[in-house]
């Protein structure tokens, strides 16, 4: 254990530079002023999915709590939770800002994602419950040696954290500067803070809940953006960038497909 | 637990169970890399097929293939589940069952 968060530690404190560098990399415009009122949405979000956490953590009692929600949680329930883990900011604002940016390549990033889960269902996911095991790390040690299967689990996670995970705070960093006018270090730090408490302090229990939540607020707020875009150009899905001339149709395709 | 892992392990039943949920997740896994990689080398070497025109719209050819992708991960899954519901999960409560002293 103590081993481990020194591994942490140390992979923590070499990722600082690459932070740092990746979020002058994408420096886009100027700080913005305070503002109270998304700083407000995000604390009642905040709140309240802390509240569930703290309601998670009361319960928890086992690993078996910690790790798989003692068994309580159902199918659709856990459906529903892995689509949240599925749909992050990623595929809310990153792959919709790649595909306005660079067209269809960015769907590739979509596909690839999505492509990665059904082989982890076909090939150990239904090993993980068989052997009553929580993580891929247990699974393997259950036949191998022990210390030389964890150290090798231990470093593809933190190769897996340090180039995922990175990405990720940069991304939250930059959203919660943008939102709030924050300094982009105390937006970092806020979120990664945040992050841990979720996790440590309420296991799987408070993260399935807050993932269903998230999943059910992405769902609802995509649907209603497509629809609002569809409505919009009068729900013709064909041509949105240019639907008003219709004499400079040529013209208006070859933009709409640049923009598609 | 009286019988052993390695009565478990000559038990006909496991032998089957392995045999055919590793057969069958190998495959599915095979069709969904085929599915994938082909398309990524779609996108490397022919853009210009995939940016092909569907009729008069704007809607190009790589939009359905992109959606088959997905769909395509969606379909290979409900098999897997449905084989797994109605084939793998009775033959493990078999052997569990046997098992029990």
């Amino acid at each position: 254990m103590k081993k481990l968060s020194c591994m942490l530690a140390t992979a923590l404190f070499a990722s600082l530079p690459t932070l740092a560098l990746a979020a002058g990399a994408i420096d886009g415009g100027t700080k913005q002023a305070v503002n109270w009122v998304a700083i407000g949405m995000f604390v009642a979000f905040v709140a309240f999915t802390l509240g569930i956490t703290y309601w998670a953590a009361k319960q928890t009692a086992s690993a078996a709590d910690f790790y798989s929600a003692g068994g309580g949680i159902t199918g659709f329930q856990n459906g529903l939770a892995i689509a949240g883990d599925y749909m992050s900011a990623a595929s809310f604002l990153g792959i919709s800002g790649l595909v306005y940016t660079s067209g269809y390549d960015g769907l590739i990033y979509s596909v690839g994602w999505l492509v990665g889960w059904p082989i982890v269902t076909f090939l150990i996911a239904e090993q993980l419950r068989n052997l009553g095991k929580f993580t891929f790390a247990d699974v393997t040690s259950f036949r191998l040696g022990q210390t030389e299967i964890r150290i090798l689990a231990a470093c593809g996670s933190l190769v897996t954290v340090a180039f995922y995970l990175i990405a990720q705070m940069v991304g939250a960093g930059k959203l919660i500067q943008l939102l709030f006018g924050l300094d982009y270090w105390m937006a970092v730090v806020l979120v990664g803070g945040l992050m841990m408490i979720y996790v440590t302090f309420g296991g799987m229990k408070a993260t399935t809940w807050v993932q269903i939540i998230k999943a059910v607020l992405l769902l609802m707020g995509a649907t209603f953006m497509a629809g609002a875009v569809l409505y919009k150009y009068r729900l013709q899905p064909r041509s949105p960038v240019r639907q008003g001339d219709r004499s400079a149709s040529k013209e208006g395709r070859d933009h709409g497909a640049a923009a598609a | 637990m009286r019988r052993s892992h390695e009565a478990i392990q000559r038990d006909p039943d496991y032998k089957e169970l392995v045999r055919r949920r590793s057969s069958l997740g190998w495959t599915l896994s095979l069709i969904m890399l085929v599915i994938y990689f082909g398309f990524i080398l779609l996108v490397a070497y022919a853009p210009k097929f995939l940016g092909m025109r569907l009729g008069t719209g704007v809607t190009t050819i790589g939009i359905p293939i992109g959606l088959f992708v997905i769909v395509s991960a969606f379909v290979l899954t409900g098999i897997y589940v449905s084989k797994a519901n109605s084939k793998y999960d009775a033959l493990i409560r078999r052997i569990v069952e046997r098992s029990r002293p």
